[in-house]
């Protein structure tokens, strides 16, 4: 996740908030398609998003994701590719459901569609970078990562603070229709028609200054309705942990160090990430 | 493992595991199915084609113990430049097949083929068998677990091991070639082409001046040919300039290559030259880097580090003995 707009302060009107999230590692992840059941790499994924305030509690934003990643080939050499994952234009409402002095609780509604213009190629090199970026984040990002499909997006999400206390749950729906086949061999593989993916993110913050805190969150994404039959039998969820400690500058901007890792689920034990969350309010 | 994986994605830094994609349209060159390639003349009966012969080298490149079968295609009436016996150039039109079976099964066969006449004219791809194996259909982007744990390489992938030889061919040489591999002949594999044959047969612009017979004892043969069969072809000082279709560039000056002309005592040989007292240590087989590289698997730390996910515990405990009683 990006640092959205929990990572900064209540924003001012017409607010600019540009946020990179970037994220490297080295992961596995199930590929389905049976000759290739398994993407496997090192992989720098940049998420550029941005939000813009439309009025004081409504956003208008996009993201937009690229990969690079050297991908493993069948006998242990290494491909470079770099392909462009699907962009998504988002909305946003918040409501403040209680404000007392010491405690604010929000409620953030919204959803993003994707283009599904994502990469893929007859060699499914694309198709395996984003698989492996898709892996680095836990599999929580598949309207970003997954080619060949038109992404519906709605999430919730419930903040509350208390002095240097913040609590967030997100809980997103990625629904994913396919409009192609993203170059996946007709007798390797078998896509659905629609996907889904729900992702549960719980997450509790400290700050220990004004300027710093750490914040540990717990990931759980469901492979409720694959995009693709499996090849392989993988568990039906991921849950993922992850550790950050983060930098405020004011209301002006953010930066999250992330060490996140699998701890149940197909990606299994040995994947590790680390990312940067940066934001810039304007 | 952070700071490797870091590393491995900045762009600039020195990978030696990245590879080049085999070009599509050298690939393509290749037939789409194994039995329009020339090898056999009627594949339901597994009838060779005429003019193609079975061959074994004297010592195997370790293949996660997968039984293979190989055979080569000289064009008809054709010599190879032999003039340099350790590295043979071959004639344009040679076609060099190499067929995998695990647990009895024919998981793949791979196919070298000289397109033109030089040396970076080679193509490789690899053919995948189907369940009922009655044909096989070109794999240019390999296969995963094809068999349960058997890798296919991708056709850009071959290159690394076999960019590493001038000739580019590896199993075919006149070391290779000089005896009789263990395994007598059998129904499935007959008797094979030998070094004498191809003199006799004048395929072979010169000849080597004296027979060709590996120095030393049982253990050092053995540790000798190992190391020639499965890391000579990275580790050799007489490496091809770099046309863009290898990796696996070693940086240590090792040398394991079993040379024709360095036959004379194990001494004499580039790995007691090269390696003795430096990636093995005498008398010390914990205390040697390359014993504990053969003898794991891993992303970071293994040898050699393709095409392999199993130890070749034989040739292990054979590399300990010979370490053991090195001087």
């Amino acid at each position: 996740m990006t640092p959205d707009l929990q990572s900064l302060t209540p924003p001012g009107a017409d607010t600019l908030i540009i946020a990179e999230h970037v994220n490297f590692g080295i992961a596995g992840a199930p590929f389905d398609v049976g000759t290739l059941s398994e993407a496997k790499g090192q992989a720098l994924s940049f998420v550029s998003d941005a939000w813009y305030q439309l009025s004081a509690e409504t956003w208008v934003g996009l993201r937009l994701p690229l990969i690079a990643a050297s991908v493993r080939q069948p006998a242990g050499s290494y491909l470079d590719e770099s392909a462009w994952g699907n962009p998504e234009l988002r909305f946003a409402k918040r409501f403040t459901l209680a404000q007392q002095p010491r405690l604010t609780l929000r409620l953030s509604v919204g959803g993003g569609i994707g283009l599904p213009v994502a990469e893929h190629d007859r060699s499914l090199m694309p198709n395996r970078a984003l698989a492996i970026a898709n892996a680095l984040q836990g599999f929580a990002e598949p309207e970003l990562f997954t080619p060949g499909e038109l992404p519906f997006t709605p999430f919730a999400q419930l903040d509350c603070g208390s002095g240097p206390f913040r609590a967030l749950a997100l809980l997103k729906l990625p629904a994913l229709f396919r409009v192609s086949d993203a170059d996946l061999p007709a007798t390797q593989s078998d896509p659905h028609a629609f996907g889904l993916m729900p992702v549960l993110v719980l997450e509790a913050r400290y700050s220990f200054t004004r300027h710093f805190g750490v914040a540990l969150a717990s990931q759980l994404t469901i492979d409720a309705l694959p995009p693709s039959e499996h090849i392989r039998s993988v568990p039906v969820a991921q849950f993922t942990l992850r550790g950050s400690p983060y930098f405020e500058f004011g209301e002006r901007g953010a930066l999250f160090i992330d060490l996140q890792a699998p701890v149940a689920g197909a990606l299994g034990g040995s994947t590790v990430a680390l990312g940067l969350r940066g934001a810039v309010q304007f | 493992m952070l700071f490797l994986g870091a590393l491995a994605v900045l762009p600039g830094c020195q990978r030696y595991w990245l590879c080049d994609e085999q070009e599509p349209a050298r690939t393509e060159q290749l037939a789409e199915r194994l039995s329009d390639t020339g090898l056999y003349s009627d594949l339901a009966s597994d009838t060779l084609s005429p003019g193609v012969s079975p061959y074994r080298p004297q010592f195997a490149l370790w293949s996660d113990g997968a039984d293979k079968r190989r055979w080569v295609s000289l064009p008809a009436g054709s010599v190879i430049d032999t003039s340099d016996m350790d590295n043979w150039l071959f004639p344009q039109g040679t076609k060099l097949w190499k067929e995998f079976s695990v647990t009895g099964r024919r998981v793949e066969t791979r196919l070298l083929y000289k397109a033109g006449s030089t040396d970076d004219t080679w193509i490789a791809l690899s053919y995948v068998w189907n369940e009922a194996e009655t044909e096989a259909v070109a794999a240019p982007w390999g296969v995963v677990d094809a068999r349960g744990d058997h890798d296919v390489p991708a056709a850009g992938e071959c290159m690394a091991c076999h960019a590493g030889r001038k000739g580019r061919v590896l199993g075919f040489s006149a070391l290779q070639l000089a005896e009789p591999a263990d395994a007598p002949p059998s129904a499935d594999a007959p008797a094979a082409l030998s070094l004498h044959e191809l003199i006799a047969e004048q395929r072979l612009s010169n000849v080597p001046s004296e027979p060709l017979s590996v120095p030393g004892n049982e253990v050092e043969r053995a540790a000798l040919g190992y190391l020639h069969a499965n890391c000579s072809h990275c580790h050799n000082q007489d490496r091809p300039q770099s046309d863009n279709a290898r990796c696996f560039d070693p940086k240590k000056p090792y040398d394991f290559t079993l040379s024709v002309s360095a036959l004379d005592s194990p001494q004499s040989t580039p790995t007691y030259r090269t390696a003795v007292g430096s990636a093995f240590k005498p008398g010390d087989p914990e205390g040697s880097k390359a014993i504990d590289l053969v003898s794991d698997r891993g992303m970071f730390k293994q040898m050699p580090p393709l095409a392999t996910e199993h130890v070749d515990a034989l040739a292990v405990a054979n590399l300990r003995a010979w370490v053991q009683a090195l001087p």
